[in-house]
């Protein structure tokens, strides 16, 4: 692990940590903490951009190559708006400095997770991951928070559970826990599918792939808005990298095996998500269904994963993921706060009373649906190829007919905010500062324009690591 | 001698853990399950299994026993008491144990006399703790951290 | 293992002792058998007087906070363990590892008692 790397998350997770006792010592006035933590942001992320310079240590633990900058960087950035607007939202409560520092430290997680090549590491970074939102889910502590808190604490228990298992079993046949060992120790074994199985289904429970993704929709709808996105954004598509290094690094020998595997859970995954999300009243609901929906997505390239371009999938996938759907979440929560809407009926001409929030919702479910020229188009595209080139025509061309059916619900939000008449007739909050509240929700579409035509870093980064695994 | 006492505590460990789910009183089975812990925990010091003995004793017998007598304390008691268990629950819970007591057996008889017990002390342990799993050891810090501030912050949220 | 005899014979010392002294006046009751088992010896003992209303919840809340801080530090006593045991051999570079996870760890105390969560009130 490169010391840089290594310092950045020791920042973000530090500042987050002492947020909180800073405050109680010293009674911070609102924008401090937002002020404080914004400058633990900016050097971490600093930090990861020139983490290639620098000593690195212990290295069979964490690895700091251009997948680890690249969406890191991208995380970073992601989190960083989505504390800008959170602390927004919710500056009146007593508590906000405590949830920005859980958000810190829970983005701390994910960037030891998006670097972690050894099961150790893995698993504990996908704790450190995950331990601050069963925090961050009980926000609110309404009866519809303490659900959900308590269906993700079990949730998330038993997934770490299952992995631990998968893993232990790996221990007990090799005595190895880091992926490059793994890889010249493991054989075509039976036991070593069992293994295989246990840690992808502690996996599924993160990514709400098919089998577990019940307790997703309940959770993302049941807490926060502002949590949903850091659920559904930036822990998802860290959990997807964290996959991605395990099915390409550790297990490639019966990898191979579970093509078809993810081939069936991508297919079942993305039509149940797209057919619930379109039942569905309130607008979070839908949001957390297409969640569960994208997921189904990535899963498309993790089954063509014999050919180089499913990891430029992947990749992809989970870079403009970050963005889209953290912020399709972020508009979710400013409009919950300032016009208190929650269901279809109340966002009827909600785009006509917030010109520039609703043109940056348009941008984030127009990338979600995938809309040129937006990242989600390009992510999409290159998950299909990737599936073609893989010889899954079929699987493809149920993408494609799944992203065609989720048109229908993302432009039904746009059809009520625009072309129906309000019903909300006054805001319920209205801070002075709303344009503070779009500056972070602009600077995340611009990023997802951005990283839809210029393909370069990404593609780049996908190539070098396609290289590394030997594809 | 080893054995004697092996098969002691086993035994010890096993009577305690049925008096801890039989018991009326939760508080006494609150007990009773303190007592099984520790002696499971003599248990893995008659193998050699040094650590883990300490491990089960301080975790289980401290934190996870006081934890689950606070439990009890914020419940009604008598309300749980009152409530009959049901036959179906516990005709699963018979069916899943009694399997995995098979399953157990099945296994162990297979590698029975093949196993050489292995020391695991804490001093083994401590070296790769300390040098090669440096890194994930300080994480942990900062997870046990971020528990103690959630656990905090949840408890006394009303202020 | 057989180190861990003397431990045994002193827990069982200890334990016998600890039975046996809170419980002296029990045995000696049973043999004078003095046995009134009535309604207000199994009520919780409030300076003699009748208890006036159930105790609030929030007054186990408060030992919730505790056992759960507890829980917390007892976990970490189960890293420093190995520490302990082999000091000399891990040198100055384990006592630096260990003080770093032992002040990342303070935080988190610090938060408790700035929060009031270890306060009786």
């Amino acid at each position: 692990m490169n010391v840089n790397f290594l310092a950045a998350i020791m920042i973000l997770a530090l500042t987050g940590a002492f947020l909180p006792v800073i405050n109680r010592l010293f009674r911070i006035s609102g924008i401090m903490g937002a002020l404080i933590s914004s400058v633990g942001y900016v050097i971490s992320a600093f930090l990861v951009l020139i983490s290639d310079s620098g000593r690195s240590l212990l290295n069979s633990f964490f690895t700091t190559d251009d997948v680890t900058r690249l969406i890191g960087f991208l995380i970073l950035v992601a989190s960083w708006m989505t504390m800008l607007v959170v602390y927004w939202v919710t500056q009146r409560d007593k508590f906000v400095n405590e949830l920005i520092g859980s958000l810190m430290i829970a983005t701390a997680g994910a960037l030891l997770l998006i670097s972690a090549e050894n099961f150790v590491s893995l698993v504990i970074a996908m704790e450190l991951m995950t331990m601050p939102t069963y925090l961050m889910v009980l926000f609110a502590f309404d009866e519809r928070s303490f659900e959900a808190g308590v269906k993700y604490f079990f949730n998330g228990a038993l997934a770490v559970g299952t992995m631990l298992f998968g893993i232990s079993l790996l221990y007990g046949m090799t005595g190895e826990f880091s992926f490059a060992a793994l890889v010249q120790n493991l054989f075509k074994d039976p036991l070593v599918a069992l293994a295989g199985v246990f840690i992808l289904a502690g996996f599924g429970f993160k990514l709400t792939a098919f089998p577990f993704h019940f307790w997703g929709p309940d959770v993302y709808d049941g807490t926060c808005p502002g949590v949903a996105a850091l659920l559904t954004g930036i822990s998802k598509s860290a959990a997807f990298i964290a996959l991605m290094r395990v099915v390409y690094e550790a297990l490639p020998v019966i990898s191979g095996k579970f093509a078809f595997i993810f081939a069936l859970i991508a297919a079942v995954t993305m039509t149940v998500g797209n057919l619930l999300a379109l039942a569905q009243k309130r607008v979070s609901r839908i949001l957390a269904y297409s969640s569960v929906a994208h997921a189904g997505y990535t899963l498309i390239a993790f089954a063509a994963l014999s050919v180089p371009v499913s990891i430029t999938g992947i990749l992809y996938h989970s870079a403009a993921y970050v963005f889209m759907k953290t912020a399709a979440f972020l508009s979710f929560a400013v409009f919950l706060y300032v016009w208190g809407a929650r269901t279809m009926d109340d966002y009827k001409g909600l785009g006509k009373r917030e010109p520039l929030l609703g043109a940056l919702f348009l941008i984030f479910l127009f990338s979600l649906a995938g809309v040129p020229p937006m990242a989600g188009f390009i992510s999409k595209v290159f998950v299909f190829t990737a599936a073609v080139d893989a010889g899954m025509t079929w699987l493809a061309l149920l993408g494609l007919l799944n992203s065609a059916f989720s048109v229908a619900y993302y432009i039904w939000i746009a059809k009520q905010m625009y072309l129906e008449e309000p019903v909300i007739e006054s805001p319920i909050n209205n801070p002075f500062d709303k344009k503070f509240i779009v500056i972070p929700l602009a600077v995340m579409a611009v990023f997802l324009v951005v990283l839809g035509i210029w393909l370069g870093p990404v593609v780049d980064a996908s190539t070098v690591y396609a290289s590394k695994v030997g594809l | 001698m080893k054995e004697i006492l092996f098969y002691l505590f086993g035994v010890i460990s096993a009577v305690l853990a049925l008096l801890s789910v039989t018991s009326k009183n939760v508080i006494k089975g609150g007990v009773a399950l303190l007592g099984s812990f520790i002696s499971l925990g003599a248990v893995y010091f008659t193998v050699g299994a040094e650590f883990v003995g300490i491990i089960q004793v301080i975790v289980y017998g401290g934190a996870i026993i006081v934890l689950y007598l606070f439990a009890l304390l914020t419940m009604d008691v008598k309300k749980i008491a009152e409530e009959k268990v049901r036959g179906s629950s516990a005709a699963a819970g018979a069916f899943l144990s009694i399997l995995l007591m098979i399953l157990l057996l099945l296994e162990a008889s297979k590698i029975a006399g093949k196993v050489k017990p292995a020391v695991s002390g804490a001093k083994e342990l401590a070296l790769p703790l300390f040098f090669k799993y440096l890194l994930p050891f300080e994480i942990v810090s900062i997870l046990l951290l971020v528990a103690t501030i959630g656990a905090v912050a949840i408890a006394r949220r009303e202020e | 293992m057989e180190s861990y005899l003397t431990l045994l014979v002193f827990f069982l010392i200890a334990l016998t002792v600890a039975l046996l002294v809170p419980n002296i006046n029990l045995i000696t009751n049973k043999f004078l058998k003095i046995d009134k088992a009535n309604r207000e010896k199994f009520e919780p003992y409030e300076c003699g007087i009748p208890k006036i209303n159930p105790i609030k919840g929030s007054y186990f809340a408060i030992f919730y906070v505790v056992a759960l801080v507890f829980l917390l530090f007892d976990l970490e006593t189960v890293f420093l363990f190995p520490w302990a045991v082999s000091f000399r051999k891990l040198g100055m570079l384990g006592i630096a590892e260990a003080f770093l996870f032992i002040t990342i760890l303070l935080v988190g105390f610090l938060y408790a008692i700035a929060k009031g969560a270890l306060k009786w009130d």
